[in-house]
């Protein structure tokens, strides 16, 4: 009911329009060329378009150079500890759901250290947006390995060459149980980026965006540098995202259906070409604080004082 | 005529309204109430008395509380300014006010008929409407207090001059219904036209035409095939913005149907069929059914909030499949109003003259002569014994033919232009995928042949390695299978 | 024999046990509640096997309880060493023995059964523990337990615990009517033939008792208006943080703290909150403090290794002042240590265990009653000092059990709703007053206060800076929260006179031990004094005061210390007691420590022959003191 009341305010109650300004604050410190500078943008502007209000985001980060982001934008913002974004974007939405939560973080910080909460929160589809901004390199730190650092790269703690296969990490959320969205993305498709976090801005539930970012100091050579050289196939479907044109000079198109998790699944395994686009979508499964909340509905005074009543008497002698 | 049909569903609508409209008050009441004891809070909270409460006896006895109260400061600077008090309580007036005359108006909803005068079921109506309007108007006002954004400068205006038009659909479509009944006659133009007048006003009028007989009587004219009367069903072509929903008691999802329809948003003309003075229920229900088998009185819904395009608003799949050669006729041949128009053959007449209805509409005008349109019905010893149905029977046999083609036409089902294009996509479809199918069998029988290649030249391979002593590995595998080196 | 004897008793202690399974809980919970609304103070406390299914029939199966009953209310502890077992086989017996909890002249009844058993080991161990007991001046009566209780029922195990509440209660000469009441409570979920059965069987072992025990006791109960509840120190944390208002208790499985968020989970959506299990302990502190930065404070209730998970995000806490409670039940350390057995082990962790400097407030309940209130202080603080708030509490609180005067529920204040009104534009984030270091927290949804909170330092705008004045004041300013609550702490009280020869220092649960060991000794005509600190950090004020009115001052812990007498132990190197460390460095007193890791709570007895040894060590007591007129355990052998 206070949601019909919601909408009739926004449409005709004179509410303020909001301006890219209002979502905009200090000036990015990140590097020239950096993919963060495009998905700064993009939120702002999907933001915009929602004409939501900024003092009801909340946006919540780990630790590395795209967990900078909350700084960046006029929202309420969580500049928190490596890995654990998803854990305080979990409680915020617990505790308040009326609050739109958008989580950023990088490869290293949500698929390594942050691991075991990136899969459980897949599991709650808690109602967030979840942006992991993949750079194939810890950046922050000047750069390290990270779980999708491809085999052979050199890095500072890899010298003679990574050894390990890179991860995919959007075939792990695809098999998660109870995964809601799953959508992958790149800096180099500004307008593809768009339409990912808009439909993901949309989206009831936990949805998941990678986005495929070259690091221009420390991993320019990421993804065929930046897209120059990346085999990718765009997933097409009516209602997966739109492939404008002038994409298919990057890859060809192929026809998906984001609601079969079968195929899903079998689009997930493959990543080269990478599938670029909307991957799973499943609307209708219900969030994990929709199903707390509903059982727990906070009585008023008289009744609370005299439930306890009612508790204490079970203790009494 | 029997009401209770559309009354019941009514007075549960307006059970649900206004408990879903009740809650939705507790709550904002609620929520402005914790303004103020936010405010009280801001007020009081840090003084000594307020914390000693807060704390309870462990705080009490490990903290000196006047000293707390010194360290916590006054919170003074986050109350809020008198004139927002104020506002908020005289809201929180209102809306207890409004609670109350919700919990009084359970139970008395409104309803008019459709013979009173016009321009007194709109100030009716009007009156309903603002009702209404008033309490979405403070719930609009208390939301924005509740999220500190009314502003007096800007809002006062908006809500001033607050009126039903502004309602959302969302809003409109948790406003109790208000119900004009109607009833249809034989002749029901005068009526339909009436209705349309109503409903064109985009007051979200619920209008229930009941109709209890189906007999339609027609202007008569020398040719009785496409009579120039109105069907109801045909409404939402003239008036796509109104919801319309034809239904009976026997159509699946009746009460589903009834309640979609009289919470829709829109005007909405609801066509029901109604029990007969002195039919009992079992009775009502069998007529029911042979009414819509049929298709006397085909079920439809169009929603217009279903999907943007005509065709997917306008819904007659409620219908059974399969009506064969059971006609309006058939129907009629079982209702009283229709007594008369049945008369067994003239005794002499040769069998072949006699036509089964169903066929006898299919013939021109010239090939009908010396035939006798009949129905039949199982005579002593099971046999079929004809009975040959009245001009007027036949008049309206073919009005009903016609209309429920023209309903399938228009619901997309059976569309000509529709199934061409069907076809021709098929054909072209067809040939597609048989290339393809073809493509991966060759595919695979060639895959097949290299790996039986690869299996029989690592076998060789395997061979050379024991009686040469070369290692395995450095034998070139793909060699062998190409058969170069 | 002219009849039975009874005897009167000031108090007495009874522990029941059987194998894991057995139903010796269940019975000595029955008659707990039977003493309880007979009107006796009481003090229970869980025998829990740290395995869910042991091999049965071994000291390691034994499971159980021990009741200490009273004539006066409250009792505050577990006490000393049990005058009565009554045990379902020989190998729980001896498992009481092994932990040093029973009285050489103890009563002992145990099931017969074991006498004829089928098994050759069984009849062996049966009369080499029974001996064994004999050998030390306590009395056998053995009982058929299991012969009787066939008679009612086809399978034993499910009712020979109720033929014992029936024998208990004729040992104890209490009436059997509030025990058939009891019962059927005990079993009000199950079927009424299940507790017409257990009914019969309370009875039938009455009926045993009355006519075959030769002496029975009386420990007479002063009947109280005051209306009182049992329960666990666990059950108190649920309950207490309910009335405290919170609504989200975010946490991980851990003994022996599990049990609280086992209540609040039950409990807890009535009241429109809600607890989460999360995926680990990490993680189970990420979204309290989540909900926290939300506006609605919440809860993380956890144990040892938890803690030592949750140190990254309490410095999250402290760095962003974002307020938190953090409930930490202690157990048994390091690592896994004793999972179900007492300790006091975490206090330097709780104070310091975080890296850098890292400001919190921790405090400790000392009784099950403060279990119920000390949530609302912690929420209260929490929320206006914008600070982390640990509260100690530990195994023995969490599964004792305890009288108490019921709380007045109705004073439960009135929570304040959230605060989401709009602020003025310029309003910073960190608004320091310079002299308290509090400022008024910015929630997401107040319109005009968006801004980034982060963990890296920052300044008043909540600017990350890495310049060493702004990264100084940061640290000050969360530093001077800790001082100006300080101000507003009242001095600890004194149990016992003001000055003295010696002052016993504890804090949390062994404060009954204490205090009771204090009496004893003071009885005797010894000077010594205890004082109980629940604020550890920040400490009260006047300790300084308090100690230098002391010859001696010593902490009473349960956590490890170096004995004086231990091999290269000296003086710069021993190791101290906790408290002992905190305190040193904080009067700049010499204090000592007697602290232990015994993994079940101090015995009074245990403290006062510390006070003793103390005393005549150091010659601060007057003369010899005398044990001769120390009041005896009950005695059985008649």
């Amino acid at each position: 009911m206070s949601s019909i009341i919601q909408e009739c305010l926004d449409e005709s109650c004179a509410i303020h329009s909001h301006t890219l300004e209002d979502y905009q604050s200090e000036i990015p410190r990140w590097c020239k060329g950096c993919g963060d500078h495009g998905v700064l943008a993009s939120l702002q502007r999907v933001m915009r378009k929602n004409n939501v209000d900024p003092e009801n985001v909340v946006t919540v980060s780990g630790i590395g150079c795209s967990s900078r982001l909350p700084h960046y934008l006029k929202t309420y913002g969580f500049h928190g500890i490596h890995g654990r974004a998803l854990p305080i974007s979990t409680g915020v939405r617990l505790a308040r759901p009326d609050l739109k939560v958008i989580v950023t973080m990088g490869d290293g910080d949500c698929f390594s250290i942050g691991g075991n909460h990136w899969l459980h929160a897949v599991r709650y589809n808690i109602n967030a947006v979840v942006l992991v901004l993949d750079n194939e390199i810890y950046a922050l730190t000047k750069m390290q390995v990270s779980p999708t650092t491809p085999v052979g790269q050199r890095t500072n703690t890899t010298p003679r060459g990574s050894s390990l296969q890179p991860m995919n990490p959007i075939g792990v959320v695809v098999g998660m149980t109870n995964v809601s969205f799953v959508a992958q993305t790149a800096t180099w498709l500004p307008a593809h980026l768009d339409e990912t976090i808009e439909r993901a801005w949309e989206h009831k539930g936990l949805s998941f965006v990678r986005i495929l970012q070259r690091c221009p100091v420390f991993m320019p050579e990421a993804y065929g540098e930046g897209g120059l050289n990346f085999p990718v196939t765009f997933l097409e479907n009516e209602d997966g995202i739109p492939i404008h044109p002038g994409l298919l000079k990057r890859g060809p198109a192929k026809a998906h259906n984001q609601r079969d998790i079968d195929q899903a699944l079998s689009v997930a395994a493959k990543v080269d070409p990478a599938p670029m686009g909307l991957i799973y979508h499943n609307p209708d499964l219900p969030t994990y604080e929709e199903i707390r909340v509903q059982h727990a509905k906070r009585p008023d005074h008289d009744t609370f004082i005299n439930r306890l009543d009612n508790l204490m008497d079970r203790y009494a002698v | 005529m029997d009401d209770h049909l559309i009354h019941q569903p009514v007075e549960d609508v307006w059970h649900h309204h206004f408990s879903e409209l009740d809650e939705a008050l507790d709550e904002t009441i609620r929520e402005l109430q914790n303004l103020i004891r936010l405010d009280e809070y801001h007020r009081h909270g840090h003084e000594e008395e307020k914390l000693g409460d807060t704390l309870g006896p462990f705080g009490s006895s490990n903290l000196n509380l006047s000293s707390l109260s010194k360290v916590l400061g006054s919170s003074s600077s986050r109350c809020m300014p008198e004139d927002r008090v104020n506002r908020i309580n005289r809201l929180l007036e209102k809306l207890e006010a409004i609670k109350k005359s919700c919990a009084e108006a359970t139970g008395n909803h409104p309803v008019m008929d459709i013979s009173e005068d016009e321009e007194r079921i709109h100030e009716k109506a009007e009156e309903h409407l603002n009702r209404m309007a008033e309490i979405f108007c403070s719930l609009r006002i208390a939301q924005l207090e509740i999220r500190s954004k009314y502003h007096p400068a800007t809002h006062d205006p908006v809500f001033a001059n607050f009126s039903w038009r502004l309602l959302s659909p969302a809003e409109f479509r948790l406003c109790p219904p208000f119900l004009i009944m109607a009833n249809l006659e034989s002749d029901s133009g005068k009526t339909l036209r009436k209705i349309m007048s109503l409903l064109e006003s985009r007051k979200p009028f619920k209008i229930a035409a009941m109709r209890a007989s189906l007999r339609k009587v027609y202007s008569p004219t020398a040719d009785p095939s496409v009579p120039a009367s109105m069907a109801v069903e045909t409404l939402p072509l003239a008036m796509r913005g109104v919801f319309f929903l034809q239904t009976c008691v026997a159509a699946p999802d009746f009460t589903k149907r009834l309640f979609d329809a009289l919470t829709s948003s829109r005007p909405t003309l609801l066509s029901l069929l109604a029990q007969k003075d002195g039919e009992d229920e079992a009775a009502f229900r069998l007529r029911a059914e042979r009414a819509i088998r049929s298709r006397a009185f085909p079920l439809v819904v169009y929603d217009p909030d279903k999907a943007r395009g005509f065709v997917s608003c306008f819904d007659i799949s409620d219908n059974p499949e399969g009506v064969g050669s059971y006609t309006f006729a058939d129907f009629a041949l079982g209702e009283s109003e229709f007594a008369g128009e049945f008369t067994d053959p003239p005794a002499d007449v040769p069998e072949d003259s006699l036509v089964p209805v169903g066929e006898y509409l299919e013939l021109v005008r010239h090939q009908r002569m010396g035939k006798y349109p009949c129905v039949y019905v199982p005579g002593p010893d099971g046999e079929a014994v004809p009975k040959v149905a009245s001009p007027a029977v036949i008049t309206q046999t073919s009005d009903q033919v016609h209309i429920w083609r023209t309903l399938q036409e228009i619901a997309g089902v059976d569309n000509p232009h529709v199934n061409i294009t069907k076809a021709s996509l098929e054909a072209a479809f067809g040939a597609e995928q048989k290339a393809v199918i073809e493509n991966m069998q060759h595919d695979m029988e060639q895959q097949q042949s290299q790996r039986e290649q690869v299996a029989v030249a690592s076998a060789v391979q395997q061979l050379v390695a024991r009686l040469t002593g070369v290692d395995a590995a450095t034998i070139d595998l793909q060699s062998l299978v190409d058969g170069k080196n | 024999m002219s009849g039975p004897r009874l005897v009167r008793l000031s108090e007495s202690i009874v522990e029941i046990v059987s194998d894991a399974g057995e139903g010796a809980q269940k019975a000595a919970v029955s008659f707990a509640q039977v003493c309880a609304k007979a009107g006796n103070g009481l003090w229970t406390v869980e025998i829990i096997p740290s395995e869910i299914q042991p091999p049965p029939h071994t000291t390691g199966s034994a499971s159980g309880n021990r009741i200490r009953l009273s004539e006066k209310s409250p009792v505050t502890n577990v006490g000393n060493l049990a005058d009565v077992v009554l045990a379902f086989n020989e190998m729980a017996l001896l498992s009481r023995y092994e932990a040093g909890t029973v009285s050489d002249d103890a009563l002992v009844l145990i099931d017969d059964q074991w006498a004829e058993h089928d098994i050759e080991a069984y009849r062996k161990s049966y009369r080499e523990v029974l001996e064994m007991v004999r050998k030390r001046g306590g009395t056998v009566i053995e009982v058929p337990l299991e012969k009787e209780t066939l008679k009612h029922v086809d399978n034993p195990l499910r009712g020979k615990n109720m033929f014992a509440v029936g024998l208990l209660c004729a040992l104890y000469n209490k009436d059997i009517e509030i025990a058939k009441e009891v019962i059927a409570g005990v079993f009000k979920k199950k079927k009424q033939v299940v507790i017409d059965t257990a009914v019969k069987l309370a009875v039938a072992g009455f009926q045993y008792g009355l006519e075959n025990l030769e002496t029975r006791f009386e420990v007479p109960a002063i009947p109280t208006d005051v209306p009182k509840v049992a329960m666990n120190g666990n059950t108190a944390l649920a309950m207490g943080a309910v009335a405290a208002g919170f609504d989200l208790c975010s946490m991980y499985p851990i003994t022996p703290a599990t049990s609280a968020s086992h209540v609040l989970s039950e409990i807890f959506e009535e009241f429109g909150g809600f607890v989460h299990q999360a995926e680990d302990e990490i993680a189970a502190i990420g979204v309290a403090l989540g909900a926290s930065y939300a506006g609605k404070t919440a809860l993380t209730i956890t144990s040892g290794p938890g803690m030592a998970l949750k140190t990254e995000f309490q410095g999250l806490s402290v760095m962003t002042e974002t307020p938190l409670v953090i409930v930490d039940v202690q157990r048994g350390g390091p690592s896994t240590g004793l999972p179900t057995k007492i300790e006091q082990g975490d206090l330097l962790h709780a104070l310091y265990g975080t890296p850098g400097d890292a400001p919190k407030v921790v405090m400790a309940a000392s009784t099950i009653e403060e279990c119920y209130y000390i949530l609302s202080v912690a929420k209260k603080i929490a929320e206006e000092f914008r600070m982390l708030v640990i509260v100690l509490s530990d195994a023995n609180l969490a599964t004792g059990q305890q009288l108490f005067t019921r709380p007045d529920v109705s004073k439960t204040p009135r929570r304040p709703p959230l605060d989401l009104s709009p602020v003025p534009e310029d309003t910073l984030p960190y608004d320091w007053d310079p002299q308290t270091g509090l400022s008024n927290r910015l929630i997401p949804g107040q319109p005009g206060g968006m801004g980034v909170i982060t963990s890296l330092n920052h300044d008043r705008n909540g600017k990350a800076c890495y310049d060493s004045e702004r990264n100084q004041r940061g640290h000050q300013m969360r530093s001077r929260k800790l001082a100006a609550l300080q101000q507003s702490l009242n001095p600890p009280a004194i149990h016992g006179e003001p000055e003295g020869d010696l002052l016993l220092v504890g804090w949390g649960s062994t404060k009954g031990a204490i205090e009771e060991a204090v009496d004893m000794a003071r009885e005797e005509g010894i000077s010594v004094s205890s004082i109980n600190i629940q604020f550890l950090s920040p400490l009260p004020p006047g300790l300084k005061k308090i100690f230098s009115r002391f010859k001696k001052v010593m902490t009473v812990e349960l956590n490890y210390s170096d004995d004086w007498d231990d091999p290269l132990i000296t003086e710069e190197s021993r190791r101290y007691g906790q408290l002992a460390w905190v305190l040193r460095a904080s009067v700049l007193m010499d204090i000592d420590c007697y602290a232990k890791v015994p993994g079940r709570p101090l015995m009074p007895i245990e403290i006062l022959d510390e006070i003793k040894h103390q005393l005549k060590d150091k010659g601060a007591a007057e003369s010899d003191i005398t044990t001769a007129d120390e009041p005896q355990p009950a005695t059985t052998n008649s």
